[in-house]
């Protein structure tokens, strides 16, 4: 290939200084973590880089945003929040990273993640709940719903979190069913009214499934419905069941499971978004398989097709519950100890690594980098709702 | 102007259709159609027109050296070997250029180029590579580091 240089006699070098169109053109193209780091090189830099409009379009251009495993472990009074890259090799320690978190954000109670959303977790704080950005520290404190603080006994409380883009909105969803009393309660707080709202609830009776914070009462977020998989009674039968939260149609509805679904053998199963779709995953043995189902056609019941069975014996530790994928569709799940493993979508071991400090003990979501900032509540979307 | 080989084995067996370009260093340069198409500021000058070729078609602001660079990057079909050698100087002249003549692709592959060489770059290595003046106190910029510390590691050598 030739190159022209020094084919002239140049000029003496004039500064080549970009418009600020063609740095926010370059800037588009970086990934958070170095724009969250490039808020220090100047005013202008941070001021471009906080920019509603910039981190909407940031948000949107980017194809594939990195994204995250957060895990929460430590004492109670010192939590220890660590921060994957999901798309690193297991065994960089370089993707490995310890946030230091803000003590508004992160009281020095423990807390729960009920929810991931474009960036976002919702934190439980016990006292209180929480959005908070992990990518840049930005955070807002919502209240308690009144229903969930008035001194009844709750049977079950599924919760979630989510994103209206009709609305250009963030809702919290919750679903309080009270112990002995009949009709399940619903509320979904905006983020634009800053209130919470009653909303009609599903009518299903549930099953206990375990403690009130299991990771199936966390919802799942996926073409703009929140999904929940738990149990529900119908007598004479208690049956497994997928109910969602339609967040721009504003209701409750019920995802079918596989026509041949059969819970009684299972041993464990969760619902995860795997490449973009609905999967379940169920343990059927203990050591010896996991199936992994997916909904190809989204709320289409037929479109249900077992995609992986993973033979858990040649698994170091016997067990895999799957957690995430990465861009190039690896699985990666907890090892039923405290490491991870990765797994090839044909269900092939690709990498373990014990002893990460992951346990579903433990508060552990996934969540995508953003710089996204919430709406600022108005007076105006008070007035609409 | 300078022709490379596969112009001029094109030109034994039909005439490549070319338009000359007017840099703003005063080089006339002879550029093959196909590759003037995507610079749109010329290309719809000329559609609309139907310019005489041989006049040349002033670029005020853009250098033949930065020209040339474009030509081989598009004849390449946006080789990314031959665009690591470039200097920063030359990334930021090509990039202002791609803009100027609304060549998209290439904008978009320049812009990515750089991003991408910028990527886990420190804070000092941003401000050399665009001439940027620090304007916080050490006080503003200590505290603005403060609160992500985990942006700061894993980074490259400036």
């Amino acid at each position: 290939m030739k190159r022209y240089r020094g084919s002239k006699v140049q000029k003496v070098k004039e500064v080549v200084v970009l418009p600020l169109e063609l740095i926010t053109q370059i800037l588009l193209r970086l990934p958070v973590k170095s724009l969250v780091r490039f808020k220090s090189v100047c005013k202008s830099w941070l001021t471009l880089i906080s920019d509603p409009h910039f981190t909407k379009m940031h948000f949107e251009l980017a194809a594939a945003p990195a994204q995250r495993l957060m895990l929460i472990s430590g004492r109670a009074l010192a939590p220890k929040v660590l921060s994957l890259d999901m798309n690193a090799s297991l065994n960089n320690y370089s993707a490995y990273v310890e946030l230091k978190v803000s003590c508004a954000a992160f009281p020095s109670t423990f807390v729960r993640i009920g929810g991931s959303c474009r960036g976002f977790l919702l934190l439980d704080c016990f006292r209180h709940l929480c959005l908070w950005n992990p990518s840049t520290g930005i955070h807002k404190q919502v209240s308690y719903s009144r229903m969930a603080t008035n001194g009844d006994i709750l049977f079950s409380m599924f919760r979630g979190f989510g994103y209206d883009p009709l609305t250009d909105d963030y809702l919290v969803v919750q679903l309080l069913d009270r112990l002995g009393k009949p009709g399940n309660l619903a509320e979904v707080f905006s983020v634009r009214a800053n209130k919470w709202k009653k909303v009609e609830a599903i009518d299903m009776m549930f099953m206990p499934t375990g403690s009130r914070f299991s990771q199936n009462m966390c919802g799942l977020l996926l073409n703009n419905c929140i999904h929940w998989l738990t149990y529900c009674i119908k007598l004479p039968m208690i049956l497994s069941v997928i109910f969602a939260y339609d967040l721009t149609e504003r209701r409750f509805l019920e995802i079918p499971l596989p026509v041949d679904f059969d819970d009684n053998k299972l041993h464990s199963r969760v619902l995860r978004e795997l490449a973009g779709f609905l999967n379940l995953c169920a343990t059927v043995e203990w050591n010896y398989s996991l199936e992994i189902w997916v909904m190809k056609e989204y709320k289409v019941q037929s479109s249900w097709t077992k995609t992986i069975v993973v033979s858990l014996d040649h698994l170091p530790t016997g067990l895999f519950f799957p957690i995430c994928s990465t861009k190039n569709g690896d699985i990666i799940g907890n090892d039923g100890e405290t490491g991870l493993t990765k797994c090839s979508k044909e269900g092939e071991l690709k990498e373990n690594r014990p002893h990460c400090n992951v346990s579903f003990r433990h508060p552990l979501a996934v969540y995508k980098e953003s710089l996204l900032s919430l709406p600022c509540h108005t007076q105006q979307a008070v007035e609409d709702n | 102007m300078q022709k490379t080989e596969g112009e001029e084995s094109k030109a034994e067996n039909e005439e490549v259709k070319q338009v000359t370009l007017m840099t703003s260093d005063g080089v006339k340069m002879k550029v093959e159609i196909s590759i003037v198409y995507e610079m749109e500021i010329v290309r719809s000058f000329i559609e609309v027109n139907d310019a005489d070729h041989s006049v040349p078609f002033p670029l005020p602001n853009v250098s033949s050296h930065t020209l040339d660079l474009i030509i081989e990057l598009v004849k390449n079909e946006y080789d990314d070997e031959f665009m690591k050698t470039f200097s920063h100087d030359e990334l930021k002249e090509v990039l202002v250029a791609a803009n100027y003549l609304n060549m998209k692709t290439l904008l978009d592959f320049i812009a990515t180029a750089i991003a991408n060489l910028l990527e886990k770059k420190s804070v000092e290595f941003i401000r050399n590579f665009f001439n940027i003046v620090n304007d916080f106190t050490p006080e503003e910029e200590a505290e603005i580091r403060k609160t992500n510390e985990w942006v700061f590691q894993d980074l490259d050598e400036d």
